[in-house]
Order: C-alpha cells, then sequence, then structure tokens
C-alpha cells in the first residue's frame, strides 16, 4: 500500500533526502519519499497505516527532535 | 519566566543572547582581557551552538560523519582550538542567522504557492430533509443539494438547479472576467460566486473534482524531477565528501612540506568545512521549478512535472488539432445553396425541424432562428438527422445518408462543393443546403503570431476536416501548412513524420478528448480545457485549464523564464562556493566571509526562484 503523510519541521532538502533513506531502511518499509517543498511523506509499506505511522514518528524524533510526521 | 526560556532556547533567542555574549567578548578582548574575553566566546558559543551541537551528535549516533551540523560543529570548535575563536563563535552566529532567513525564505514561498493553489473551501452549505446545514467540504455527497452564496466558493463540481449568478473562475482558469451562468449550467469547484445566490446539485464529490485534480498536478508535479535537479542531486552526494577530503588535503600537506603552519593550514581547511554543506545547491534547482509550477498554475497553465519545462521552452513546432482546439466547437450558418426558396425560408423550415435536436449543429440554427416555431411529430435518427411535419409537409434535415433515404436526389455540384453541408427535403424532393462552419476562437491569430514571434519556425492544423474548410480556417488563423481529412490513426501518423522531421521539440495542441495516442507521441502533447478528464491528464505534457490559445505562448515564456533561472540558480550558488574554497585556499577570504556568503546565496536563490511568481503577480494587476 502506498500512504501519504504530511511532515514538518525539516531544515533543508539535503535532511529531507538523507531521512527518506532512514526510513526506507525501517523494517517493513518497502520505500519513503519526501518531498522538501510540499512537506509530503510518500511511503509504501505492507503495513496497515496506523503500524506505519508511530514507526516513522519515532524515526523522525530521533533524526531531529523538530521533525513531525502527521496525517 | 517560563516565556522567557522558551524565547531564550528558540533560534532568535538563541542568536541574540549568543550575539551579546559576542560582542562582550570582543570588547573584553579590545580591553586586552583574553581570559575573560575567551571564556565568553566559548560561552557564545555553547549558547548558539547547542543545538547545532546536539544534532551533530545524533548525526554521530548515525554513523554519518559528513553530517552538515557535525562539519559545522567541528569548523566552529577547531577555530576555537586554533586560538581564533572570535571566528569560531562569528561562523555559528551567521550560520544560525542564515539558516533563520533561508527558512524564512522557503516558508514565504511555500506559502505563496499554497495559496495559488488553495482553491478548495473547508465547508459548505448543504440541503438535507429539507434543513440548511453546514459540513465538512468532504462530508458533501454526490447529488447533495448545495447551496452557494454571494462571496462563497463552490467546492464541488456541481449543476446550477435554481438562480442564476456571475461566477469568478480566474483561481482555476487565470481568466479574469467573470462569466455568467444559470440554470443548467456545470460549474467546476474553486469558482467564486459572485453575486445572487445559487442551489447545486453535487456532480462529483470535494476529492474528485476538478479543483482536486489541479492541486493534486501541481503537489505531483515536483516529483517528475528536471534533469537539471537530477543533476544537482547527484552532484550532491559527492560533493560534500569531495571538499572535506579537500579540507584534509589542505589541513595536512602544507605543514607537512613546511610551507605552512599548522594554525594557518587547519584555519584554511576549516573553510573547507564551512562550505561543504550541498544545501544551497539541493535547494537551489527544485525551488526554481517549484516557482515556475506555482506561477503557471495561477494562469490556469498546469505543467505535469518539472521535467516538462525543457520541452517547452525548446517548442520548435507546433501542431494543432483543428475542431474544438483552434475553433470553440460551436457551429454556425455561413450560407445557403438553394434555388427554390429564399435564404430566410430555408433557414426557418429546417430550424423548426432541429428545434427537436440535441446535436451541436442544432444549436445553430436555433441561434440563426430563434423564433421558427417547432415542427410536429420530430424524430432523430441518429447518424444522419431529424425528421418533422411542417404544414403537414415531411421536412428531412441532416446529411448525405438521410437524403438518400428520403429518396431525395442532391444535385452532384452541390454535393461535391467541399464544404460542410446540412441538406433539406420536403416530401422527397432537394430543396437546398446550409453552410455549416465551426467558429474560430477569437485568439488564435495572436496566439499563433505570438507562437511565431516565440521561435515556432513551423506551425500546421491536423484535421479530420473537408480540405477546403481546413484550408479557410488555418488562412484565417494564420498557419500556412494544412493536413485535411485525415482520420484519428493518420494524425497519429502525420505526427510521427513531423516529429521526425524537425529538430528541437514538437507540440501537439489537442482538446485531450479523443487524441490522447497524438498527446503522448508529441515530445509536448498540451491538452486544452480539460481537467476533467482522466485521460487527457494522464497522456499530456501540459494542460490548459481554460479554451483560451493564448496561455500557449505563456506557457512556453513561464517555461523559459523557470530554465533560464534553474540554471542561475546552479551557476550561482557552486559558483560561490567553488569561489570561496579558491579564496580560502590561498587565504584571502576567512571564516565569516565563507559561512555568510555560503547561507547567504541559498536565501538569493530562493527569492530569485520566486521572481516568476512576482512578475506575474504584477501583470495580473
Amino acid at each position: 500500500m502506498k500512504y501519504k503523510f504530511t511532515i514538518t519541521g525539516l531544515d533543508c532538502p539535503n535532511c529531507a533526502a538523507k531521512l527518506a533513506d532512514i526510513m526506507s531502511k525501517i523494517e517493513g518499509v518497502d520505500s519513503a519519499k519526501i518531498n522538501f517543498l510540499t512537506e509530503k511523506l510518500t511511503v509504501e509499506s505492507a503495513l496497515e497505516e496506523s503500524a506505519i505511522m508511530p514507526l516513522l514518528s519515532s524515526s523522525a524524533a530521533k533524526f531531529d527532535k523538530g521533525v513531525k510526521v502527521g496525517k | 519566566m517560563k516565556l522567557l526560556f522558551k524565547f531564550l532556547i528558540s533560534d532568535p533567542g538563541r542568536l541574540i543572547l549568543g550575539g551579546t555574549l559576542f560582542i562582550a567578548a570582543i570588547i573584553l578582548d579590545v580591553l586586552t582581557l583574553p581570559i575573560a574575553a575567551f571564556a565568553l566566546y566559548v560561552s557564545a558559543l555553547i549558547v548558539s551552538g547547542a543545538k547545532v551541537f546536539y544534532e551533530a551528535v545524533l548525526g554521530l549516533i548515525r554513523r554519518d560523519l559528513l553530517d552538515e551540523k557535525f562539519l559545522m560543529s567541528i569548523a566552529s570548535i577547531g577555530a576555537m582550538i586554533i586560538k581564533e575563536a572570535r571566528e569560531g563563535v562569528a561562523v555559528m552566529l551567521f550560520y544560525l542567522l542564515g539558516e533563520m532567513f533561508e527558512h524564512m525564505a522557503v516558508r514565504k514561498s511555500r506559502n505563496k504557492i499554497r495559496s495559488l493553489i488553495n482553491i478548495c473551501p473547508d465547508e459548505a452549505t448543504v440541503i438535507r430533509d429539507g434543513e440548511e446545514i453546514t459540513l465538512d467540504a468532504d462530508e458533501v455527497l454526490v447529488s447533495d443539494t448545495l447551496i452557494v452564496r454571494a462571496g462563497e466558493r463552490l467546492c464541488c463540481d456541481a449543476k446550477v438547479l435554481s438562480g442564476s449568478a456571475d461566477v469568478d473562475t480566474s483561481s482555476l482558469t487565470g481568466e479574469s472576467l467573470p462569466r455568467a451562468c444559470t440554470v443548467g449550467d456545470r460549474l467546476d469547484s474553486g469558482v467564486i460566486i459572485l453575486n445572487g445566490v445559487l442551489t447545486l446539485e453535487v456532480l462529483r464529490a470535494a476529492d474528485d473534482s476538478g479543483a482536486a485534480r489541479i492541486i493534486h498536478m501541481v503537489e505531483e508535479a515536483t516529483e517528475r524531477k528536471a534533469k537539471e535537479e537530477n543533476f544537482i542531486t547527484s552532484f550532491s552526494k559527492i560533493y560534500t565528501p569531495i571538499v572535506v577530503a579537500l579540507a584534509v588535503l589542505i589541513a595536512i600537506i602544507p605543514p607537512i612540506f613546511r610551507i605552512m603552519s599548522w594554525n594557518d593550514s587547519v584555519y584554511r581547511a576549516l573553510i573547507f568545512l564551512v562550505v561543504s554543506c550541498p544545501c544551497a545547491l539541493v535547494i537551489s534547482v527544485p525551488m526554481a521549478f517549484f516557482g515556475g509550477i506555482g506561477t503557471s498554475a495561477s494562469r490556469g497553465i498546469l505543467f505535469k512535472g518539472a521535467s516538462s519545462f525543457a520541452p517547452v521552452s525548446k517548442v520548435e513546432t507546433v501542431a494543432f488539432d483543428k475542431t474544438g482546439t483552434l475553433t470553440n466547437g460551436e457551429f454556425e450558418i455561413k450560407g445557403t445553396v438553394c434555388a427554390a426558396l429564399s435564404k430566410e425560408e430555408l433557414i426557418d423550415l429546417m430550424a423548426s425541424v432541429e428545434r427537436g435536436s440535441n446535436h451541436p449543429i442544432a444549436e445553430a440554427f436555433r441561434r440563426a432562428c430563434p423564433s421558427s416555431p417547432l415542427a410536429d411529430d420530430v424524430k432523430e435518427i441518429s447518424g444522419m438527422g431529424a425528421v418533422g411535419y411542417v404544414k403537414g409537409a415531411r421536412v428531412a434535415v441532416g446529411n448525405a445518408r438521410l437524403m438518400e433515404r428520403e429518396n431525395a436526389r442532391i444535385p452532384d455540384e452541390i454535393k461535391n462543393s467541399g464544404e460542410n453541408l446540412v441538406f433539406a427535403a420536403k416530401d422527397s424532393i432537394f430543396i437546398g443546403a446550409v453552410i455549416i462552419s465551426d467558429t474560430m476562437k477569437p485568439e488564435a491569430p495572436l496566439a499563433i503570431k505570438a507562437l511565431a514571434q516565440l521561435g515556432a519556425k513551423r506551425l500546421l492544423v491536423l484535421s479530420g476536416d473537408k480540405k477546403a474548410r481546413a484550408e479557410e480556417l488555418s488562412k484565417k488563423v494564420g498557419i500556412k501548412e494544412v493536413h485535411a481529412q485525415l482520420l484519428p490513426e493518420d494524425k497519429y501518423k502525420k505526427l510521427g513524420e513531423i516529429i521526425e522531421e524537425t529538430g528541437g521539440s514538437t507540440m501537439y495542441v489537442g482538446d485531450g478528448i479523443n487524441d490522447a495516442p497524438a498527446l503522448t507521441l508529441a515530445d509536448v502533447g498540451v491538452a486544452m480545457g480539460s481537467v476533467g478528464s482522466d485521460s487527457a491528464i494522464e497522456s499530456a505534457d501540459l494542460v490548459i485549464v481554460s479554451d483560451d490559445l493564448s496561455r500557449i505562448p505563456e506557457a512556453i515564456r513561464i517555461s523559459r523564464k523557470t530554465v533560464s533561472i534553474a540554471k542561475q540558480n546552479i551557476v550561482f550558488a557552486l559558483g560561490v562556493k567553488i569561489a570561496i574554497m579558491i579564496l580560502g585556499a590561498f587565504g584571502i577570504a576567512n571564516m565569516w566571509l565563507a559561512v555568510f556568503a555560503d547561507v547567504g546565496v541559498a536565501v538569493l536563490a530562493i527569492l530569485n526562484s520566486m521572481r516568476t511568481l512576482v512578475a506575474s503577480a504584477l501583470k495580473k494587476k
């Protein structure tokens, strides 16, 4: 399944690319893409949305406290 | 107290506190109190750099040794160690200041573009069970009854049930003149009702509406990356490692050969670390396309992706579909061919039969002769025309096949005239014909001229229509090359040949309804007036929301400006970084100048990207 989330608080497109890279390595996540300008996170995963969201949030928080993943 | 603390840990708070400590430290320095000054420098660095240091540690935990924050921390702490405390603090302060400006500029641009495409209201008023209630836009269902009052925006695609009003479609089409609408008209979501009250039936829910498609398309457009962006993304991946490697070499090699002291060489190396972040590069290009996408969207021009800008900017050949593209798809009566009756009598007779038909050609009769009475017992004969009775006589109006069916013989010289004719027969005897033509869009000649001025060398028409008609229209519009009487598959083949023959990129302009293959084949497929159709959006590279042909030259202008801004940004961002490195390596630039130039260039690139937006906003006024 393909899910779309909003992602706010990223500093620059370089950091966005790095975080997307980290997120795509989470177990259960097939791919993760971040569009820095539109603040959209697109994730492909076999997991349920409710299961994937906390994984993404904690990965974002570990990367930078200010980064928030939302619906 | 809590508020004060909150302010002090915010970016501006730390900047102010750090800056104050920094100035105090400089004063102590001047007063030759080095130890006290150093203590203040250190505290200024801690205050201003706390967040950067913290994130550097996070980066280290991820084993990311090329993390921007980590390199910046090394640069400032390194400067302290080689007794360049003032520089070390300045680097951190300027970095903080630059980042703040950068965020501000990004936020501003984002908001600007969002407001351009924020065309759907959040709420709507609907009637359910006889009562007016206010719902969230996404709770409104198909076939709900909506009430929209003056000043409100429509949230769904809907049909007018009652009332009439002027509507402003500018947020969708960029068209500033209001349009009148009345019962039976279809309105797209996003239009604003200027006066009166409309009751409407919802045809498509908010998520599925024309406006939602536009927003979606604009958002997706940034994902289809231009080649400049791909270049800079791959370049940025090697940029940081190379610069850091250079820094290490500069720090180590000169002292080994005793050309330079360790302090000098390390200082110069730290300058390299300051400019090692690829952010200015990575943001400069997508920002330019983001600006272009937003600008064009506000004019009703939707680029499928950032990758569509380059081919549009290089258009040299433009092929037009005729009906519905160069013409507005409305027919009009141009003349008659008749011996027995007067022109007026013939049209009046035919109009009374056509009154009973829904065919677009019947519209032309209705306009030409609004008062003719409806004939008796009118029957529409699909693919042929209509038949009815006027004063007891059987009148047939339609094409040659209908005449054949009615046993009415059309004289050969009329049949082979090359015009588009609608024939009439009365009691099986041919009585005459009217010449029908569809009307040219009024802006077409100007748009064609503008395209030629923009460097489109070859302009042509591909039409399924009769040769004489296609040529006549093309002449009026100002296009010399015409290929007429083409079946849809011929059009596709012909377009393929044209693409082979010409250099530069080839644009095909169609209505997007039945020419999807041609839209896909062309380097640039332009679908006009068809946000509603999925196939058009799927196959086109450029969608013009309105029917207005003058948006095509405008799209070319915007694309050229956008591509040139993207290139400027690359050259500028890269140029400044390389200049700093060269100056730094020879000991001419100092650290705070390096950081200032580095973040400054990012801010300038962002501002530069917004230029198209500003220019079009001014034009709109």
